[in-house]
Order: structure tokens, then sequence, then C-alpha cells
């Protein structure tokens, strides 16, 4: 290294010290790390969040800007309207529907994993595929699949004498939620996986041996070692599905657009309905306001019965 | 209650490879014997454990325990106790509940597991501790609680892998303390693994030194101190370990025998076992072994390289040409490092072993034996 | 315990007997959870290659006979590749800014004395409550008034609405996880904090950032309702919402919308082969 180059590298490690003091400073250095998440935060989640509170106290049409105050008006016709209630009530089956579907089948699916077995790798990373999969791609997959007249289902299900007929999953009154459920659920069972497996590698496996020298069956360890350190996890899981379930748009949207009629209509695409197919967007932020609210007193109400007892833990 | 291991094997195949960690042992141990697997990490103590706990499959061989053949119970259908390296008290129980466990999965009911697990409790000292997750616990209440959860029940052998070895010098003094007491209490067989030497000679009725799957010794603490099997024992056993120098058998007649070392000669009695020009290893324990700082009066001259306090005593590090010997019964006061010593020992206190097995020809004369100006050294 | 009943007969075998026997039992039962999984990808595949006029001659085989590249051909005909192209734009900007947000506001929240910043982790929780079609209603309107509707910038800031908190939330907790000894040793050699944080925080994080990295790129690949309302022209399309146009009036062009749809997921597969690892350890740092 020439006299000339290893100055240009002392110069630049100056300049490189320099810029990390600067950058060091507190409120800098507070400023470049919490600032950007902050400010991204707020303008994509704070802003729209509070536009919708605001806007459910006003007449807003789609194409004229200006906001008519109307007070209470908008949820006054909500709650009068028994398609909101009947939404809802779909909402709730949905979510309670498949979240239950993911928490017991993605568990399941967990503990399967946890085992040892060949091919792990590539067994686990089969696993994880649906995540990955496009809820539009599932949903068009999922359609193609369950067609009433060309669906692979409906054949192998006539062809082993399972049903008499063809039947229409995504379109029969009865048989339309269930399948919703069921599609959607294939698809983030593995979220409840992910996190239930994370948990599971987490526990040491000499409290297993342990409880295993000391007499305990199989049926024993699961009940008195694997569920009670699972609690913790589950307790979170069911939240965040929930609150994820409960707000769902796109795989419904796709599967049936809410029917057949109205049958899977949840609340969501009645409040996209409410603001896109009657430009009513005061009414629509009212509908988003009263989920959301809902969806809050629930939570505290599920904080306030359900959270597991801090978690003791010995590391 | 014995437990009886008969030619135990065991291998674990990692892809193409495969790996023999226990290689066809046996191993007897009697009703109320304190018997410890010692041997360096990887020598297949804790696998034989394991073994015996059932948490292993044997690849080949057979477990007894009172004479009933449990190769092929499950590990909950053994009726064996346990404690782990790791301590290994569920994390979401407290410690009562961790102490009642195994009562609970035998099925009794509640009060009276609860009456026992108090009892046991207090017999480990911990009454105060009941309510308390393992968490919050120190490490000594911990090490209680688990040896409480293991005595709560009647089990029919205590296993123990390498519970002390996470815990400070002061607490190993106490919690060895306990583990004996509750041996002594409890008059079952205990098998126990550790890696260290000291802790097998002090607390162990009978030792198996263990190596590459192998046993290389098993005896009472003095058998493997004073008659080594083997270098393989007779290094392992005895901190600081002892003392090889290699040799040369250069005469044998009259029951003597006459070893070179470094150029110096000794004189062994001896009837048989070596030939001439066979190569052996002298073993001498630094116990024995006194550096003078006249280098004409000793065995061998060296540098003394390092001199440091061990406890009560010194201990002294002398080069000499093919290593170094260590020497703990050191006399005189004026000693120098990087001054030239010479090495002082008494060839009544020489082990002799084959050069090639490692396998031992003799052992020091007893003291009995031995004349009045031997002992007066 | 007697011989006579199955169960009874069933305990007599030896432990090592029944342990292998419960274990392929497990095993099966496995299987059966994989075919469950992979059955319908194997659909979508396979019926990408079955040439279009048979895919309405029921029985379907479930192997395709003369297996065609038809389908193919008809979609690279479209505008899939613009589509295709502009997915990869707005997924690596929706991942880009999730995880750098996400990991600087992660470590301010774990390290840096901030007031209030219990009150806004709750917000960003309750936040996450608020439906997301119902932010897309806002957003349009905002997006249009500050000129960014309809542009790829535009909707990646906006699809981060969706990936942004619960990023943050594991960021945050996964620092927690990180000891602090390991920068203060740093800052005890003479770095200065931005630099420890720089030199030895953020290497430490790395799996946390690539969990939460592959998070968001799961959910910006697979975006639909928040494109479907800003994008409003279809040059600007992603290709969840260029499956749409496969679909006509009076039919559905199924083989077409399999072969797109195969070209969307196949490139996925490989991310989760290859960082399954990370994804596991970084939601267990995460401690939820």
């Amino acid at each position: 290294m020439s006299l000339r180059e290893s100055l240009a590298t002392d110069q630049l490690h100056r300049y490189r010290r320099g810029l990390f003091e600067s950058l060091s400073k507190r409120w800098v250095f507070v400023g470049l790390t919490v600032v950007p998440a902050l400010a991204v935060f707020t303008f994509v989640n704070l802003f729209p969040m509070l536009w919708a509170l605001a806007a459910s106290f006003f007449e807003v049409g789609a194409l004229q800007p200006e906001w008519n105050w109307v007070g209470l008006e908008n949820f006054r016709i909500i709650v009068n309207d028994d398609r909101f209630w009947s939404s809802l009530s779909r909402s709730i089956v949905f979510a309670v529907g498949s979240v239950g579907l993911q928490v017991v089948a993605g568990t399941a699916l967990a503990l399967l994993l946890n085992r040892s077995f060949s091919f792990k790798r590539g067994v686990r990373a089969i696993a994880l595929l649906p995540y990955i999969v496009p809820s539009a791609v599932l949903s068009f997959v999922a359609l193609w699949m369950g067609n009433s007249r060309y669906g692979i289902i409906n054949q192998i299900l006539v062809q082993t004498g399972l049903t008499q007929e063809y039947l229409a999953w995504y379109g029969s009154l009865n048989l339309a939620m269930p399948s919703v459920i069921v599609t959607s659920s294939w698809k983030f069972t593995i979220f409840v996986t992910i996190i239930v497996l994370a948990r599971l590698q987490s526990i040491p496996p000499s409290i297993y041996e342990a409880a295993t020298i000391s007499g305990a069956s199989k049926l024993d360890r699961f009940r008195d070692i694997t569920l009670p350190n699972l609690k913790g996890v589950l307790f979170i899981v069911v939240l965040l599905r929930g609150v994820w379930m409960f707000n769902k748009f796109d795989i419904i949207y796709i599967l049936t657009n809410g029917g057949p009629q109205n049958r899977t209509m949840i609340a969501s695409i009645y409040a996209y309905r409410t603001a896109f197919s009657d430009f009513n967007l005061g009414r629509a932020a009212a509908v988003s306001t009263l989920l959301f609210v809902l969806l809050v007193g629930a939570a505290i109400v599920y904080f306030h019965y359900f959270e597991p007892s801090q978690e003791v833990r010995v590391e | 209650m014995t437990i009886v291991v008969n030619s135990l094997r065991k291998t674990y195949t990692a892809g193409a490879t495969e790996h023999l960690a226990v290689d066809g042992i046996d191993l007897e141990i009697g009703p109320d014997e304190f018997f410890t697997l010692v041997g360096p990490s990887g020598c297949g103590k804790s696998t034989t454990l394991r073994c015996i706990a059932g948490l292993e499959t044997p690849t080949s061989g057979q477990i007894l325990v009172d004479d009933e053949d449990v190769t092929d119970t499950a590990p909950n259908k053994r009726g064996l106790a346990m404690m782990f390296q790791d301590i290994a008290l569920y994390p979401h129980m407290n410690v009562i509940d961790n102490i009642a466990y195994p009562l609970k999965v035998r099925g009794i009911d509640k009060e009276e597991r609860y009456e026992r697990a108090r009892e046991v409790a207090d017999l480990m000292q911990i009454p105060e501790l009941l309510k308390k997750y393992p968490g919050e616990l120190s490490g000594g209440q911990r090490q209680r609680t688990a040896i409480a959860r293991t005595i709560v029940y009647d089990p029919r052998a205590f296993l123990m892998d390498e519970p002390l070895s996470d815990l400070d010098a002061q607490l190993k003094v106490e919690i060895r303390k306990e583990i004996q007491r509750v041996h002594e209490r409890a008059e079952k067989p205990t098998v126990y693994v550790t890696h260290d030497q000291s802790e097998a000679l002090s607390m162990s009725d009978r030792i198996a030194v263990m190596n590459d799957g192998n046993i290389m010794g098993v005896g009472t603490p003095d058998e493997l101190y004073e008659e080594p099997e083997n270098t393989f024992v007779a290094g392992f056993i005895g901190n600081p370990s002892m003392n090889f120098i290699p040799g040369t058998v250069t005469d044998r007649s009259n029951g003597l025998v006459t070893v070179e070392a470094y150029g110096e000669e000794f004189e062994l009695e001896l009837t048989d076992g070596v030939q001439e020009d066979d190569a052996v290893e002298i073993g001498i324990r630094p116990e024995r072994v006194n550096v003078v700082s006249d280098t004409e009066a000793g065995r061998f001259t060296g540098r003394l390289e390092l001199i440091e306090r061990v406890g009560d005593r010194r201990l002294a590090t002398v080069d000499v040409p093919d290593g170094e010997i260590r020497a703990l019964n050191l006399r005189e006061r004026g000693l120098q490092q990087g001054e030239d010593v010479s090495v002082v020992f008494d060839t009544n206190d020489i082990h002799l072993f084959d050069g090639k097995t490692g396998d031992a020809i003799k052992h020091p004369v007893t003291y009995s034996k031995r004349g009045e100006a031997a002992q007066l050294d | 315990m007697s011989a006579d009943t199955p169960i009874g007969y069933w305990y007599q075998l030896p432990y090592q007997t029944r342990k292998k026997v419960y274990n392929w039992l497990l095993n099966l039962v496995l299987a059966v959870g994989l075919v469950i999984v992979l059955f319908p990808i194997y659909w979508m595949l396979a019926t990408s290659f079955i040439p279009p006029e048979q895919l309405f001659s029921v029985p379907n085989p479930l192997v395709p006979t003369n297996a065609t590249l038809e389908s193919y051909v008809a979609v690279l005909e479209t505008d899939v590749l613009l589509w295709y192209k502009n997915t990869v734009i707005f997924a690596a900007g929706v991942v880009t800014l999730t995880t750098v947000a996400a990991t600087l506001g992660g470590y301010g929240l774990a390290r840096l004395d901030i007031p209030y910043k219990k009150t806004f982790a709750r917000v960003i929780l309750f936040g996450y409550m608020f439906p997301p079609i119902l932010l897309s209603i806002p957003m349009f309107i905002f997006w249009r008034q500050i000129g960014i509707i309809n542009s790829l910038p535009g909707v990646i800031l906006a699809q981060t609405a969706t990936t942004l908190p619960f990023s943050l939330w594991l960021m945050w907790q996964f620092f927690q996880t990180v000891p602090y000894s390991y920068e203060e040793s740093a800052r005890v050699i003479g770095c200065s904090r931005f630099q420890a944080f720089y030199e030895v925080a953020l290497p430490l994080a790395k799996p946390g950032m690539i969990a939460v990295s592959i998070f968001s790129f799961a959910i910006a690949w697979g975006a639909y309702t928040i494109p479907t309302i800003l994008l409003t022209s279809n040059s600007k399309w992603v290709l969840t919402l260029g499956l749409y146009s496969f679909t006509q009036a009076e039919s559905v062009l199924w083989g077409q919308i399999m072969a797109a749809s195969t070209l969307l997921v196949l490139p996925t597969f490989f991310f989760v082969y290859y960082l399954q690892k990370y994804i596991l350890r970084g939601f267990r740092a995460t401690r939820i």
C-alpha cells in the first residue's frame, strides 16, 4: 500500500468515525432509530384510522370533497340495519370457526413436526409452504378444485363413493361458510404451527425425561408439561389470529364475494360494499369504527379473563 | 435391590458414519451401593446411565433391575428416580407440585400427595419454599427440590447424571452431603455419573472408570488409587495426576528387575511379567515425590519450572528430558523458580506398567513390607 | 395385564416395538397432513399443464396426460411479465421499508429511554385491530390528494401498514433477547453508541431481521386488498390482481390462471426451504 493510499484510508476511517460520533448524539440517535418507524406508522396506520374515526360522524361521498356533519346518524342507520348485525354474527362465526380449526390443526402439526424423523428439513419446508401461497392464488385454486361441475374434489368424492353427486362447495347456502373456513385455514394454520413449533423447541428435553423417569406416561407428559408450556403462546396466537380472521377480506371476497345470498357476507365485506357500492364513505367509516371498538372491547375482556399468570421461567 | 448391566452396547448412526458410544460393558451394582461412573467427556458414562434409565435404547445387551429384565420396559415403568445435570424442575409448576408430580402420575389423590411432598420438603429443609416457582429459587434450593422430587416416591434405584457440575465449590460440598444422606437413608443402589474424579473418590463405595465406551477399571476408591489396573486409571484417578516416566528393562535376576530411565537405574522386586529390553512406564504419584535444590541428591535433575500453592501444600513442576514431573511432597523451604533441582522419590513407591499395553505390572510395596529405613526417608 | 384383549396384547409387546409402531402411526398422520398441504399446490401445477380443452372433460386424470405448455404461452402473451416486474418491485419495497423501520425502531424501543414507549407499544397493538380493508379507504383519499395514488411507491408505503406493526413488535422483543453486555463491552473499548449498534447489535439481530423479512415478504407477495384499491390502471397491477384478468364474463380461463399462479408461487418455495431455520429461530427469540 502506498503512502498516499494509506493516507486516504486513514482519512476514510476518520470520516467514518466522525460520522459515527455525530450519529451517536442522543437526539440524533433517537431520531435515527425510532423516528422512521414512528413516522411510517403515524402516516399509514394512525392517520387513516383517525380519519375513519372522524369521518364516521360525517356524510362523506366518494366523489365530492366536502364533509357534512351528521353526528351519530351514520351509527343510527347501521345499528338499525339487520344486514350489519347478520354480517357481524357471520364474522364471529368465521373468526371463531377458522381460529378454532387453525389452533387445533396447527398445534397438532407442530407436535408432529417436533419429533425426529427422516427428511426433517424437507418435510418442515413443505409444511411451511401454504403460508406463502398468496390468498388470491389460494382462492382461485380452491374455486377450481371445488368447482361444482369440474372440480377435482367432487370427482374424488364421487369416485370413492363418499358423496352421491357433485356439490357446489362455495355456491350452496349451507356449504359456503364451512368451505370458506376450511379454505382460509389451509393457509393460516401454518402461522400457528410456526409459533407453536418455535415454543416447543425451547422446552428443555430434560424436563420430559425427568417426568418420564418419575413415571409419567405419554398422555401425562402432554397434559402436564406440553400444554402448560404452550398456554402462553396459544393465548397470543388466538388473539392475533382472532383479530386477523375477524378482519379478513381478500379470501372471502374472491371465493364468494359474500354470496350465496349473503351467506358469507362478513362485516368487512359489508363495509366494503357500503364504501364502494353505495359510495357512502362516512357510513363505511362508521362501520369500521364500530368493528374496531368491538374488537378492542373483546380484546380487553379476553386479556382480563384468559391471560395466563405471568409465566415463570428457569432461564 | 440390585442393578446389573450385561454386555451393553450402544452405537449411534449419524449419516453414513457409525459412532460407538458404549462398547459392550458389564456392571453389577449391589444393594444400597453408591456406584460411580467416572471418565472424561464422551467416554460413554452418561449413555450408560441413560440406557439404565430407559431414555436410550441399547443397541444390544441387557439391563436387570432386581433380577428383572427391564431392557424392554418403558422408562416410566421401571420405577427408577433420576437427577439431571440441568436439574430439570418443571418451570411452570411451583415447588410442591414439582415434588408431588411423581405421585400425581401414580394416581395418588391430591391431599395425600401434598402431605407426602411436605414431609420430604421438611426432610430437605425447604418447607418455606413450597409455593415458589423454580425461577425464583437459588441454585442450592433448586437442587434440594430436585432431590426431594426423587425421594417422594419409593424408587428402586437412584440415577444421577452430573447433578453437581453446575454448582459453585461451596454448594457442591453442601449438596454432596445431602445426596449421601439421602442415599444412606433410602438404602437403595445409586448410580452416579461424573467427570470429576475427586467427587467420585469422596462419595462412592465403588467406581468404574470409563474411556471410549469401555470400562478401564472397577474398584473401591482405595483400590483404584493404590493399585490402578492400567495407565489410564492411574492417570485419571488422583489430582494432580500420576507422573509417568518411560523406561526400559535392562536386567532381570534374583527376583530383581532393573529399569533404566533418563540414564538412571531403578531396582525393583519383581519375579515375572517383564523380559529384558521391554519398554515400561514408571508411574509415581506426585504425593510421593520431593524436590531438593542439591542437584546431586536426587534421581533426576531438571529446571524447576513452576512452584505454586495448592491448599496446604506446594506443587512443584520440574522439567525433565521428555516432559515434566510434578511433586507435591516438598520439604525444603527456599526453593526458587528457575533454579536447577533434583527429584527425589522412593523406589518402593513406584508403579510399573507395560509400555505397550499400559497394563499394571507392579504396585508400590505396602508399608508393612518396607524396611525401617525406607519409612524414615 | 392379560393378553386376551387387544389392549392387553398391545401392552405385552416390548416397549421398543410399541415405540416403533407408535412412531410409524404418527408418521402416517403427518403424511396425511402433508398430502393435504401439497395436493392443492400439485393440482395448481397439474392444471397449468393440462390442455385447456381437456379441463372440462370429467373425470380429469390425476396425472396430466399429453401435458402442454399452451397455458403458459397464452399467459405470456398478456401483460404478465409487466405485472411480475411490478410484484417484485412492490415486494422488495415493502420488505426493505418494513425491515429497516422495524429494526431501527425495535432497537430504539428496546434500548433507549424514550418517554411514553409503553403507550406507543399499546397503540401499535391496538392499531393492528383496525381492519386493513378500511385503512385503504382513507388511504385512497389521502394518496389521491398527495399524488401517489396508482403508483408503486404509494402502494408500497400503504402495504407497510399491514406489516410494520407486527414486525416492529417482533424486533422489539428480539432485541430484548440480545444481551446488552455485548454493546457495553464495545462501548468500553471505545465504540461510539452508533458504532456499537451498527457493528455489534445489528449482526446479532440477524435472525430476527430475517424472520421479519420473510413475514413481510409473505404478506407483500400475496397482497391483494390494498393494491386492488390503490392501483387503478392495469399497467401498475401486481400479479395477484392480474389473475382476475383471466376471468371473463361467462368463462374462467382456469389453465391460464393456474399457469400464472404457478409462476407467482414457485420462486417463493426456495425461500422457505433455505430460510426455514431462521423463521423458527426468529419466532423463538420473540418468546411469544
